[in-house]
């Protein structure tokens, strides 16, 4: 579908109906909220209504979602054991299965029972597609790592964290995409780390954003698009195809697990339509997890395991920060959106729209670590995180450009369209509006009662069915607390388990984080789109020891 | 995992899309009646909280497996009897009128005691106990004699004299006695061998020493007032003029302001006076003039009267009151005029913004907080509702349990009136129900009521000890 994916350059109707689209999600967020407010203090008796329909709406949701956090989670501590290597070289020999210990001899556990069985089913699927498979030999790995002002330590990890990967070093070709208006101390770092590692891949470039260009914002995809172009050429002057390359787009601070690539050739490698498709990873913030102040650690587990949840639901997964995509795709769709800040979901949209729908995302169950926005002092780390949160929940500045594309008449599937649109909006909505739901405005009509509506029989059963509920969305918190102490790698300080064990208590300040650091930067985000007023894109600082 | 997926998420779909309605109904008071035919029936609720807690409860006779604190639900509309027993204790019954989606809160019945027991305090007989409202003191005296007279503290249970044996006050008579509501500070007239006296007291100190204020004293005054946080700033009204003591300089500001008909302290820089033209100035203690109300004089006139004292009583920053030396009562918001003679006296409950009033026969009720919030008419009649009308010589009456109850003394009974259920139509309050006789004092004297603990003292009648009562059952404590 021949769309262009930007909300400047749109005369008439359309920058009109593009407007008035970027004012809706705010509006719609406020009307909930002032909304639930005068009818809490105009007519009680149905804001209490509404609050406990909310409240079973709210709880069912949870219990819902905190059952496919643990099957998620399941899933993934079953596949870290799995050998990606192994899998591979399984698809690429003509008659055999897997083999029957594919695991070098760790033996038959109960979770290797189930990955067996799993990825048997999938070499069978994969096996029935038409078309020759990929051999690993012909996979070529294009890892970009976009840079505007980290510091050379940081892209450094994520970099040699390449040098571990279980494939050929030598299919690896590894651009470092630095903003020319970076300082020159960034600059050299990533000419140093370009000679030391050069030699070791495929290829080890800087490639150097100019500053400026005409149609172009100061955002991390015109940097990548720079990038990528640039490899497009060095690849086809190669005479390597692109619906043999996958293109991993890395932040800066992201340290891939050393199963990453292992995964993701072969995810590429069974995946029907291979060249439209993108991959996801599950993205934890392991790298200064225990440097940081509580209440930054509980919003980025939470955050992780948000898109463990997602990860069960492919259909209507959409990429979000460090992931992996088809250089093909990347080229027909024209690359990453150039004045758009969240390029990472932004590619996807894009990707959807130009292909009629005919895009998935794929998710890997595999790590990927990246660094939580911290700071030398507590309020600086609450500053960075909330500037972090807000421009994540700036990706509603994707809502009005997908609900234009999807207005036009395409071949897109209505009900995908119905599908993904309405997920699009309820969860900004729900971001921006339900920690205040849950927390404050469900308590307001009992506080605004009148004589008439106090001595009502909902009265007396609105606090205690809300009570009810909530005891019963504990458990669900409890299970939450327990799995984030497990998806917690071990702290490096004297005292592991009492850190681990603090961390539990950290949980109970979630009503207040919620409301804090996502609840608010969601709001400020969609109110600043609802009233034009542009974000100008900010690095998120990023400090850790190293 | 997509099937699996899409499995729960219509299986969660279909329970909301069942239960929601289902408890909505709940909460709204429906309940779904299989018999006589399949129907939803709107109901009523019951909630029934006790002091103590753990009374047994019977619904139209029969026992309920609950106890209270309990609610009674799904009752459907029409009249109840409840009956409430507990072991030692006094049964409580009441018919309630159930409505639809109606929920009846008895959230402060407070059970009498089948005996009250009392506690006896001191084991001295006492002539008369002159209590200090709203501090833990009271006065205890054997005889007029200042040496006969002894400071009781409530919190630490504790006696001591109010001079000491070798003190020249020793036999200097009492004649009058000033207090404040929430001020340990007790003005005293005394009669010695050289006249007429005036000496304070400090009652919060450990050994209170009497502070001759007579130098001050230069005419006797017809009114005195302090503010409870500055007891070392008398304000003395004689003869429509407002004098200023002030008692660490040993000063005399005399005339502050003329022509005045009354004041009030409302805080410990500012008061309120009455003048004689029916205004009412707001003025700082120095006297300086700071706001005028009831500009519309002719008013001020009308309500007050001409001639006549009045006590002004700030009751907070809004509400006053004005008490007449007949007893007419009225008040600074409409309809002005709460009682037009007889009251001899009054409390005001700050946290529900209720004041109770009584007369020697009557006892009332004003409830500011429905006044304000309503704003009714100018036109409107007094809002004293009375809820008992068969006093003899009502001296005292005191809120009790967050108001839920007054206890009050009758000549020399005191009695508790349950007034939490006053005025409900649900209920069918009744005097002979609500009323329970408490106890008996001795002669003309006063009690000493704490609804932070929960107890009455008094002389008893039989041998003028100081005893203690629980008003309020322990452990609960009233808020």
């Amino acid at each position: 579908m021949n769309f262009q994916y930007s909300r400047y350059g749109l005369t008439g109707g359309e920058k009109r109906l593009q407007r008035f689209l970027e004012a809706l999600p705010g509006a719609c967020s406020w009307a909930i909220l002032i909304g639930m407010l005068g009818l809490s203090f105009w007519k009680p008796v149905w804001a209490a209504v509404v609050v406990i329909a909310f409240h079973l709406y709210w709880l069912l949701r949870l219990l819902f979602m905190t059952l496919f956090l643990v099957l998620s989670y399941i899933r993934l501590s079953i596949e870290r054991e799995t050998d990606w290597m192994g899998l591979i070289r399984a698809l690429e020999a003509p008659e055999s299965e897997i083999p029957s210990d594919p695991n070098g001899g760790r033996g038959q556990t109960f979770k290797r029972r189930i990955a067996r069985a799993l990825h048997q089913q999938e070499l069978r699927r994969a096996r029935r597609l038409t078309g020759p498979l990929p051999r690993l030999g012909e996979i070529i790995h294009l890892v970009i790592f976009p840079v505007a002002r980290e510091r050379e330590e940081i892209y450094a990890q994520g970099v040699e964290s390449l040098l571990e990967q279980g494939i050929p070093l030598r299919q690896i070709l590894v651009v470092l995409a630095v903003e020319e208006r970076s300082s020159a101390e960034v600059q050299a770092g990533a000419a140093r780390l370009a000679r030391r590692y050069r030699d070791r891949f495929l290829s080890f470039e800087v490639v150097v954003h100019p500053d400026g260009l005409p149609g172009e914002a100061r955002v991390k995809g015109a940097n990548a698009t720079t990038a990528a172009r640039w490899a497009a050429d060095h690849l086809r002057d190669r005479g390597i195809p692109f619906e043999k390359v996958i293109l991993s787009c890395l932040d800066a601070d992201t340290v891939l697990s050393p199963q990453y690539m292992a995964c993701l050739t072969y995810q590429f490698m069974i995946c029907p339509d291979r060249t439209r498709a993108s991959f996801q990873p599950i993205p934890v913030y392991h790298n200064n997890i225990w440097e940081v102040p509580g209440f930054a650690r509980v919003l980025d587990v939470g955050s992780s395991f948000f898109q463990l949840v997602e990860a069960t639901n492919p259909e209507k997964l959409v990429t979000f920060s460090s992931h992996s995509m088809s250089f093909k795709a990347l080229t027909e769709v024209g690359f990453w959106p150039v004045d758009m800040i969240s390029d990472d979901s932004a590619i996807f949209w894009k990707s959807f729209i130009f292909y009629e729908g005919e895009y998935r995302v794929v998710a890997m169950y595999v790590t990927v670590s990246m660094d939580v926005a911290a700071s030398r002092s507590w309020r600086g780390t609450a500053v960075n995180v909330y500037r972090q949160k807000r421009r994540w929940a700036w990706g509603v500045e994707n809502l009005p450009v997908v609900m234009r594309a999807f207005l036009k008449k395409s071949r897109i599937p209505l009900c995908a369209k119905i599908r993904h649109g309405a997920k699009l909006w309820e969860g900004h909505l729900a971001w921006a509006t339900w920690p205040f739901l849950v927390a404050i405005i469900g308590w307001l009509p009992a506080f605004f009662v009148g004589r008439e509506f106090s001595n009502s029989v909902l009265s007396y059963s609105a606090p205690r069915v809300t009570w009810t509920i909530f005891h019963l969305a504990s458990m669900s918190l409890a299970i939450t607390i327990c799995l984030s102490v497990a998806l917690l790698p071990r702290a490096a300080v004297k005292r592991p388990l009492l850190k681990k064990a603090w961390h539990l208590l950290e949980w109970l300040l979630v009503p207040v984080i919620s409301i804090l650091f996502s609840a608010i930067p969601a709001l400020d985000a969609q109110t600043r789109l609802a009233l034009g007023r542009r974000m100008e894109f900010w690095v998120t600082e990023k400090r850790r020891i190293l | 995992m997509q099937r699996l997926r899409r499995f729960f998420f219509y299986l969660f779909a279909a329970t909301y899309a069942v239960s929601c309605p289902l408890i909505l109904l709940y909460a709204l008071g429906y309940a779904f009646k299989p018999t006589p035919q399949l129907q939803w029936v709107e109901t009523g609720l019951i909630h029934l909280e006790t002091v103590p807690s753990g009374a047994a409860v019977y619904l139209e006779g029969k026992r309920c497996e609950e106890m209270t604190p309990t609610a009674l639900k799904e009752l459907l509309p029409g009249e109840y009897r409840i009956r409430l027993e507990l072991e030692g204790y006094q049964p409580w019954e009441r018919s309630i009128w159930v409505e639809a989606k109606q929920a009846h809160r008895l959230d402060e019945i407070l059970l009498v005691p089948d005996r009250l027991e009392p506690e006896e305090l001191s084991s001295h007989r006492w002539e008369r106990l002159i209590p200090v409202p709203e501090t833990p003191y009271l006065l205890l005296t054997k005889g007029p004699l200042l040496k006969e007279a002894v400071v009781y503290d409530r919190q630490r249970r504790s006696l001591h004299p109010l001079v000491g044996r070798v003190s020249p006050w020793g036999d200097a008579a009492i004649l009058s006695h000033w207090v404040v509501p929430e001020s340990a500070w007790v003005l005293l007239q005394v009669r010695t061998t050289e006249g007429l006296r005036w000496i304070g007291f400090a009652l919060d100190e450990e050994a209170p020493e009497p502070k001759d204020l007579t130098p001050l004293f230069v005419h006797p005054p017809e009114e005195i007032t302090w503010s409870p946080r500055r007891p070392d700033r008398l304000f003395l009204l004689r003869e429509g003029s407002l004098d200023r003591l002030d008692l660490q300089e040993m000063s005399l500001y005399p005339q502050l302001a003329q022509r005045i008909r009354g004041c009030g302290v409302i805080d410990p820089g500012e008061l309120l006076l009455l003048t004689n033209q029916g205004r009412i100035h707001r003025i700082r203690h120095t006297g300086e003039l700071l706001e005028t109300f009831f500009e519309d004089s002719p008013l001020g006139r009308e309500l007050l009267g001409g001639e006549g004292r009045f006590s002004v009583h700030p009751l907070s920053g809004d509400l006053w009151l004005f008490l007449g030396k007949q007893g007419r009562l009225l008040t600074n918001r409409p309809p002005y005029q709460l009682v037009e003679e007889g009251v001899r006296g009054f409390q005001y409950d700050k946290r529900r913004q209720r004041l109770l009033v009584w007369t020697d026969r009557r006892l009332g009720m004003v409830d500011f907080s429905r006044r304000k919030a309503e704003e009714e008419p100018l036109e409107e009649e007094a809002g004293v509702r009375w809820v008992y009308e068969g006093g003899a010589r009502i001296r005292q009456a005191f809120w009790v349990y967050q108001g839920s109850h007054i206890l009050f003394q009758d000549r020399d009974l005191f009695l508790l009136l349950e007034v939490e259920t006053y005025g409900n139509p649900a209920l069918n309050w009744s005097v002979p129900q609500a009323l329970h006789r408490l106890a008996e004092a001795a002669g003309a004297s006063e009690g000493s009521y704490s609804d932070e603990e929960g107890t009455l003292l008094y002389l008893d009648r039989s041998q003028g000890r100081l005893v203690s009562i629980p008003v309020v059952p322990p452990p609960v404590a009233p808020a």
